[in-house]
C-alpha cells in the first residue's frame, strides 16, 4: 500500500506473526517432550549458546542469510501473482554458477566478486524465467514447473559435483561427493574480524528495504503488485501482464539465486551433494510468515535462523534427533495458518464479552459509574 | 379459515446484519397460499437477503419463519427444501460444465447410482406441462440465458416446492419472454403453490402481483393490495420522492470515432460470439445497444477495449486501422471502459482508494515521474474525485473494500470519467445503484455525450437506452439486427429483435 | 536396442507408473471438488515410511499397505482441516504439510529400532496371472506384475464409475465448479470435499506403500522424489479423467524406466542428466496442454454464508 506522510504499519498482521511462533513454539515443545527431554533446557540452550560469543553471533547471522534473500525472492513472487517453489532449484543454480565462475575464472577479488554475483543474479533469475515464460505466454501454472525445475536443478548439480568440477580434478581423491574450493579472490571480504560474517550479511539485511521501495514507491511495484492482486483488472487499466509476469518471475528467481552464491562465497566455498536440503521450502515458510513483506520477510528469516541455528546447540544439549527441526519447522507453518483463526474466535469472545457487559450496564441504570472496555 | 387467508409463509421480525450494514431491520413479511407477492424496492434494499433467509442460504440474526403454521429454524438451503421452499437466485445457481439433467437432479438424486433416463423422463413431463422447453441432455454453458432460467424452474419443481421465490427473474428476458414467465407464474399458483417475485421495476409488479411489498433502506414501508396501487404510490414508497427525467439534447454530431465492419470474434468457450457485426458512433452521439445479456454484449466490448481478438474484421479508432488492439493501446487512443462486472474488472479491492484511482495512469505524468510515484499529485487527484462523485469514505488511502457496493462502481466509474475520451464503452453503467447514483452516473454519461465524446451504452434497460441514445442497435445471438433512430423507436419490435424475430418489411 | 530390451522397459514402465497412477486417483477426485493438495508428495511419503515399519512389525505387507493408507489419510486430514474449515491457503499449506513429512518420516524412522540397520521385510512377488500372462508381448509386460500394480488397473474404471456415475461424483464436480450453487440444493460442500481429500491421502498412501514395499523392499529418505508432484501434473494434463490419467502416468512410467534402463545398459550420457528426464519429460507435457480448463473454485477456499 502507498502511504502518505504516516507510516502504516499492519498491526494485525503483526500479531499474528507472533502468534504463530508462539504456538509453533509451545508446538515444538511438546515434541520434545514427547522425545522424552527437557523442553524449557532445550530453549534455554538454544539461547545461550547462539548468543554466548561474537563468533557464535555470527554464525548465526550467516545462517541467517540465505533465508533472508530467497525468502525476499519469494516475497516478491508471490506479491507480482507469481508462484514461485523454486526457490530451492534457483539457489542451486546461483550457487553453480558462483562455483563455476569462481575456480575457473581468475579476477582481482572487488571484480572477481562483482562479476560472479551478477552472473548469479542472471543464471538464478533465468531459471525461474522458464517457468514465468511459460505462465505468460502458454499459460501454463508456474507451481508445477518451478517444482520440476527444482529436482532438474538438483540432478545438475550432481553432475558437476561428481563429474568436471569434482575435486577429483585436482587430483585429490574425494571422501565424500564435493567439488573443487572457489579461489580466494571469489570469496566474499568478511565484515566482521573473528567472526564468519561476510558481506553477503550485508545484502541481506539492506535489500530488503531496496525492494520495499521498489513495491510501494515505484510504478514498476505498484504494477507488480497490481497484477498479483488481480491480473484483469490490471490488464484492463492497461497495465502489460505479460510483461509484468516476466519481471517478477526473473526478480523472484535473481535473488534465491543471490542467496545460492552467498553460500558458496560467503560460507562454504565448495559445493557438496545436498548442499542446499530444504532451503528453498523453507524460505517459502519464511516469506508467509513475514506476511509477505519484505521487511517483514527479514524478521521473520531473522527468527528462523536462529532456530535452525540454535536447533544443533539445542541438539546437543539435550540429545534429540537433528531431525527434529524439520518437523518443527513443518509445525511452525501449519500452526502459523491456523493463526488467523484463532484471532477471530478471540475476538469474538472479546465482542460477546463486550456486549454482555454493555446489556449489564443498560439494565443496571445510570449509577454515576463510567465503564469502558 | 377460508381459502383465500391461509398463510403459507410467516417471516415475524426478522433481523440480519452484515460487516457495516443492517440489511433486514426488523421485517415482517407474509404469504398467502395461491397468491404471486411482489417484493419490491431498488437495489440494496434487503430484498434478496430476506429472501436468501426464507431459502435456507443465511441465518437471521433474530426472528422467526413460520411454514404453513409450523415454525421452522433453517441451517441450511437443505432444510428449506425439505420444507417445500424453492428459489431462483438473481445470478444462476447452475453448474455450466454439467447438463441440464445433472443440474436438476444434484442434490437429489433419490440413490447412490444414478440413472440419467428415469430423470430425463420426469423432467419431460415438467416441461411439457408448463410449457418449459428445454433439451435435458445438454451442458449448461451452452443454453441461452432464457433457458437457463428455465431449468432453474424446473429444479425447483422436481424437488416439489410449494413455495416459489424468483429473484429479479426478468431482466434477462425478451417482452416475449416474459410473457411466457408470467404465464407459467399464474399456471403455477392455480395449483396451490404460492409465489414471492423479488424485482425493482415498478411496471411488473404491478402487473404480476396480487400483493406488493415495498422494501427501503432494510425495512418494510408496507404492503398494499393490487387494486390501491400504482406507479406514483409505489415509486413514493420506494424511494421517498417522485423521480425526474433527464434532459437529453440532440446530438451535434461530428466525425466518426468507433467504426466495425464484419467483425467476428469467439467467446471463452470458443463459440462464436460476434458475427459480422458492423456499427459506428459519432462524437457527440450515443449508441445504444440493446439485447438479453448474454448475446455477446460483453465480447463487442471486449474486442473494442482491446480485450479480445477479433477472428475477422475491422476496427478502426478516429479513422486508424487497429491492427493488435490491447488495453494500453486504446487508452492511449482515448478509449475508455465501464465494465459491467466493476468488481472484479475495474478495481483491485485490497488497493487503497487513491491508487485505484490512477490505476490506468500509473505511468503518466505527474503520477510518476522517470519510474518514481509521486504521492501528492495521486493524494490531489483522489481527493478532488471524491469530491466530485461523491464517493462516501473517509480517506483516499483506506482499501477499496471498505466501500460500500455502490461507492466502489463509483469509483470505478469516476476513474474512467475523469480522464479526456474520444470514446467511451459504458455496459451496464447503472446496474447495482441505487436511484441517486443511477441518476448522477446518466447525468455524467450526457455530460461526456456534450464535450464530444462519442458513447457506446450497452445496457438492458430499455427504458434508460431509449431516454439517453441518440440511436439504438439491437444486437441478437452476436448479430446486429437492426439500427433506429432513438425517436423512431417501436419498442414493440425491439423486443421482437432481441429475441431473433425479424420483422418482415 | 533388442527386443529383450523393450520389453523390459515396457514392463518396468508398468511397475513404475503405478504409484503415480494410484495417486493421481485420489488427486483427481479431490480436484474436481476444488482442493488442491501439494501436500501428495508428503502424503505419499508418509505412506511410504508407515507402509515398510507397519510391515515389518506386523510381518505382513498387506497389512503394511493398510498401514500406509491410514498415514496418508491422517496427514490429509490435517490438510483438509486448514483448508476446508479454517479457509488457508491451500499451496502454503500443502508445502507445510510436505516440510514436516519429511522431516516427521525422517524423525520416526531414525527414532525407531529399524534405523540404521535397514532391515528386509515382507514385499510383494510378481503375481502370474494365470492364462492372461501367457499372452506373447502383453501378457509378459501387463500380467506378471507385484500384486499392486494390477490394483492399479482395477481401480480405474472404479474411479470412472465414481466420478461419473454416482451422485457422489456429480456432488463433486458440482462442489468443485460452482460451490455456492451446490449448497442452494442442499450438497454439505465441506463434507464433500473432507471426503475427498481423504480419498486423496489414501490413494497417496497406497502409492508410498507401493513404493517400500513393491518397487524396493526399503525405505529411504525423500524416497518419494517427486512422484506426488508428478501426479498433480498427470492429474492437469490428463484432464481431470481417471481413465486419461491411466494411460499419460504409463507415458512417465515408461520414460522412467527407459532412462533407468539407459543407465544400466552404459550409454555414454551422465546417469544425472537421464535422472532429470522425467521431470523434464513433465514440464514438456504441461507446456504443451497450455492453458487448461481448471475446475472454476479450484484452490478457493468456500466460506458457508451461515457461519
Amino acid at each position: 500500500m502507498i502511504t502518505t506522510k504516516s507510516r502504516r504499519i499492519d498491526l494485525s498482521g503483526f500479531s499474528i506473526s507472533i502468534f504463530s511462533l508462539a504456538f509453533g513454539l509451545f508446538m515444538g515443545a511438546i515434541l520434545i517432550i514427547i522425545a522424552d527431554r527437557d523442553p524449557i533446557l532445550g530453549y534455554y540452550t538454544m539461547v545461550e549458546s547462539s548468543l554466548s560469543t561474537p563468533q557464535r553471533i555470527g554464525e548465526m547471522v550467516i545462517k541467517i542469510t540465505p533465508f533472508a534473500l530467497a525468502g525476499l525472492g519469494i516475497a516478491i513472487g508471490f506479491k507480482g501473482g507469481y508462484w514461485n517453489i523454486g526457490a530451492e532449484g534457483q539457489i542451486i543454480i546461483g550457487a553453480l554458477s558462483a562455483l563455476g565462475l569462481g575456480y575457473f575464472i581468475n579476477l582481482p577479488q572487488p571484480l572477481h566478486v562483482t562479476v560472479i554475483m551478477i552472473v548469479g543474479l542472471i543464471t538464478g533469475g533465468g531459471w525461474s524465467l522458464i517457468s514465468g515464460i511459460l505462465k505468460a505466454k502458454l499459460g501454463v501454472n508456474e507451481v508445477l514447473t518451478t517444482l520440476m525445475l527444482n529436482y532438474v536443478a538438483v540432478w545438475l548439480s550432481e553432475y558437476f559435483i561428481v563429474g568436471p568440477w569434482s575435486i577429483a580434478i585436482t587430483g585429490e581423491t574425494p571422501v565424500f561427493a564435493r567439488t573443487v574450493a572457489i579461489l580466494d579472490s571469489a570469496k566474499f571480504p568478511k565484515i566482521f574480524p573473528g567472526t564468519r560474517a561476510h558481506l553477503g550479511v550485508i545484502m541481506a539485511m539492506l535489500l530488503p528495504f531496496v525492494i520495499y521501495y521498489l513495491l510501494h514507491r515505484t510504478a514498476l511495484g505498484f504494477k507488480i503488485r497490481a497484477v498479483g492482486e488481480n491480473p484483469r483488472a490490471a490488464r484492463i487499466a492497461g497495465i502489460n501482464v505479460s510483461k509484468m509476469i516476466l519481471t517478477t518471475s526473473f526478480m523472484s528467481g535473481a535473488l534465491a539465486g543471490l542467496a545460492g552464491v552467498s553460500e558458496v562465497l560467503g560460507v562454504h566455498f565448495f559445493l557438496e551433494r545436498g548442499f542446499v536440503e530444504g532451503y528453498g521450502y523453507t524460505s517459502i515458510a519464511v516469506a508467509t510468515l513475514g506476511g509477505l513483506h519484505p521487511i517483514g520477510t527479514l524478521l521473520s528469516a531473522i527468527f528462523f535462523g536462529f532456530l535452525i541455528n540454535g536447533a544443533s546447540y539445542m541438539q546437543r544439549g539435550i540429545n534429540i534427533p537433528a531431525t527434529t527441526v524439520q518437523v518443527f519447522i513443518g509445525l511452525l507453518i501449519l500452526s502459523m495458518l491456523m493463526a488467523p483463526i484463532f484471532k477471530k474466535y478471540i475476538i469474538r469472545l472479546v465482542m460477546k464479552e463486550k456486549r454482555t457487559k454493555e446489556i449489564r450496564i443498560e439494565q443496571s441504570g445510570k449509577n454515576g459509574l463510567s465503564i469502558h472496555n | 379459515m377460508d381459502e383465500e387467508s391461509r398463510i403459507s409463509v410467516l417471516m415475524k421480525s426478522i433481523v440480519k446484519s452484515f460487516p457495516g450494514i443492517l440489511a433486514n431491520d426488523n421485517i415482517d413479511f407474509d404469504l398467502r397460499v395461491g397468491e404471486i407477492h411482489c417484493l419490491i424496492g431498488e437495489n440494496g434494499a434487503g430484498k434478496s437477503t430476506l429472501m436468501n433467509i426464507l431459502d435456507g442460504l443465511y441465518a437471521p440474526d433474530d426472528g422467526e419463519i413460520f411454514i404453513y403454521g409450523k415454525g421452522v429454524k433453517f441451517h441450511s438451503p437443505r432444510d428449506a427444501i425439505n420444507e417445500g421452499v424453492g428459489m431462483i437466485h438473481q445470478h444462476f445457481m447452475l453448474i455450466p460444465n454439467l447438463t441440464v439433467i445433472e443440474n436438476i437432479i444434484l442434490g437429489f438424486e433419490g440413490s447412490k447410482y444414478i440413472s440419467l433416463r428415469k430423470s430425463a423422463k420426469k423432467i419431460s413431463e415438467f416441461s411439457s406441462k408448463y410449457g418449459l422447453k428445454i433439451d435435458p441432455y445438454a451442458k449448461v454453458w451452452h443454453l441461452s440465458v432464457g433457458e437457463q432460467q428455465r431449468v432453474e424452474i424446473i429444479k425447483t419443481l422436481y424437488r416439489n416446492a410449494k413455495i416459489l421465490i424468483l429473484d429479479e427473474p426478468t431482466s434477462v428476458l425478451t417482452p416475449e419472454e416474459v410473457d411466457n414467465v408470467f404465464k407459467i407464474l399464474k399456471q403455477l399458483t392455480t395449483e396451490g403453490r404460492s409465489i414471492i417475485f423479488i424485482t425493482h421495476k415498478i411496471r411488473e409488479a404491478l402487473r404480476i402481483g396480487d400483493r406488493i411489498t415495498v422494501l427501503r433502506k432494510g425495512k418494510v414501508v408496507g404492503t398494499i393490495d393490487k387494486k390501491e396501487a400504482d406507479e406514483n404510490v409505489i415509486s413514493e414508497m420506494m424511494v421517498g420522492k417522485k423521480l425526474t427525467r433527464i434532459e437529453v439534447s440532440k446530438a451535434e454530431l461530428g466525425s466518426k470515432v468507433l467504426e466495425l465492419r464484419n467483425v467476428y470474434a469467439l467467446n471463452d468457450n470458443k463459440i462464436l460470439a460476434l458475427r459480422d457485426v458492423s456499427l459506428d458512433v459519432r462524437s457527440g452521439e450515443i449508441l445504444g445497444v440493446a439485447g438479453v445479456s448474454g448475446n455477446g454484449q460483453k465480447e463487442l466490448a471486449e474486442v473494442i477495449m482491446g480485450l479480445r481478438n477479433r477472428t475477422k474484421g475491422e476496427l478502426f479508432i478516429n479513422g486508424t486501422l487497429t491492427n493488435k488492439p490491447s488495453p494500453d493501446k486504446m487508452r492511449e487512443m482515448g478509449v475508455g471502459y465501464i465494465s459491467e462486472d466493476r468488481l472484479n474488472d475495474s478495481v483491485i479491492l485490497n488497493f487503497t482508494n487513491a491508487e485505484n484511482m490512477i490505476l490506468d495512469k500509473i505511468d503518466s505524468w505527474p503520477y510518476s515521474q522517470r519510474g518514481i510515484l509521486k504521492i501528492n499529485p495521486i493524494d490531489k487527484h483522489a481527493r478532488e474525485l471524491i469530491y466530485a462523485y461523491d464517493i462516501q469514505t473517509d480517506s483516499p488511502w483506506k482499501p477499496t473494500k471498505t466501500l460500500s457496493g455502490g461507492n466502489i462502481q463509483k469509483l470505478s466509474i469516476s476513474r474512467e470519467l475523469s480522464r479526456k475520451l474520444k470514446l467511451l464503452i459504458a455496459s451496464h453503467p447503472t446496474m447495482g445503484l441505487d436511484i441517486a447514483a443511477t441518476q448522477y452516473v446518466r447525468e455524467k454519461i450526457v455530460e461526456k455525450k456534450k464535450a464530444g465524446c462519442a458513447i457506446l451504452l450497452i445496457s438492458e434497460d430499455l427504458d434508460e437506452l431509449l431516454s439517453l441514445s441518440d440511436r439504438i442497435a439491437v444486437i441478437y445471438e452476436g448479430s446486429i439486427m437492426r439500427i433506429f433512430e432513438s425517436e423512431k423507436a417501436d419498442l414493440k419490435e425491439i423486443g421482437l429483435l432481441m429475441a431473433g424475430i425479424k420483422r418482415m418489411d | 536396442m533388442d527386443y529383450q530390451f523393450i520389453i523390459d522397459t515396457l514392463a518396468i514402465g508398468v511397475l513404475v507408473s503405478t504409484p503415480i497412477i494410484i495417486a493421481s486417483y485420489g488427486e483427481i477426485v479431490s480436484e474436481l471438488s476444488g482442493v488442491i493438495n501439494i501436500g501428495i508428495e508428503g502424503y505419499m511419503l508418509m505412506g511410504t515410511m508407515a507402509g515398510y515399519m507397519g510391515a515389518y512389525f506386523i510381518n505382513n505387507a498387506w497389512l503394511g499397505v493398510f498401514f500406509g493408507m491410514i498415514a496418508g489419510i491422517i496427514l490429509s486430514l490435517v490438510h483438509a482441516y486448514l483448508c476446508i474449515s479454517l479457509g488457508s491457503n491451500q499451496l502454503v499449506s500443502g508445502i507445510g504439510i510436505n516440510i514436516l513429512a519429511y522431516g516427521l518420516t525422517s524423525f520416526i524412522y531414525r527414532i525407531s529400532p529399524m534405523g540404521g540397520l535397514k532391515p528386509t521385510v515382507p514385499s510383494f512377488a510378481p503375481l502370474h496371472i494365470p492364462v492372461l500372462g501367457d499372452i506373447p508381448v502383453i501378457g509378459d509386460i501387463v500380467f506378471r506384475q507385484p500384486p499392486l500394480v494390477y490394483v492399479g488397473f482395477v481401480l480405474s474404471p472404479i474411479f470412472f464409475i465414481l466420478v461419473n456415475k454416482t451422485s457422489f461424483g456429480l456432488r463433486c464436480k458440482s462442489v468443485g465448479e460452482n460451490p455456492l450453487a451446490a449448497e442452494t440444493v442442499g450438497v454439505n460442500v465441506l463434507r464433500v470435499r473432507y471426503l475427498t481429500v481423504m480419498i486423496t491421502g489414501a490413494a497417496a498412501g497406497v502409492a508410498g506403500a507401493f513404493l517400500s514395499l513393491s518397487y524396493l523392499s526399503m525405505f529411504v529418505e525423500g524416497m518419494t522424489a517427486g512422484r506426488g508432484f508428478i501426479a498433480l501434473a498427470t492429474t492437469i494434463v490428463s484432464g481431470w479423467d481417471p481413465v486419461k490419467v491411466l494411460f499419460i502416468c504409463l507415458l512417465f512410467g515408461i520414460a522412467d524406466a527407459f532412462q533407468l534402463r539407459l543407465q544400466i545398459a552404459g550409454v555414454g550420457i551422465p546417469y544425472s542428466f537421464l535422472m532429470m528426464i522425467p521431470y523434464i519429460l513433465t514440464i514438456v507435457v504441461l507446456a504443451a496442454k497450455g492453458k487448461v480448463y481448471v475446475p472454476k473454485a479450484l484452490g478457493l477456499p468456500y466460506k458457508r454464508e451461515q457461519d
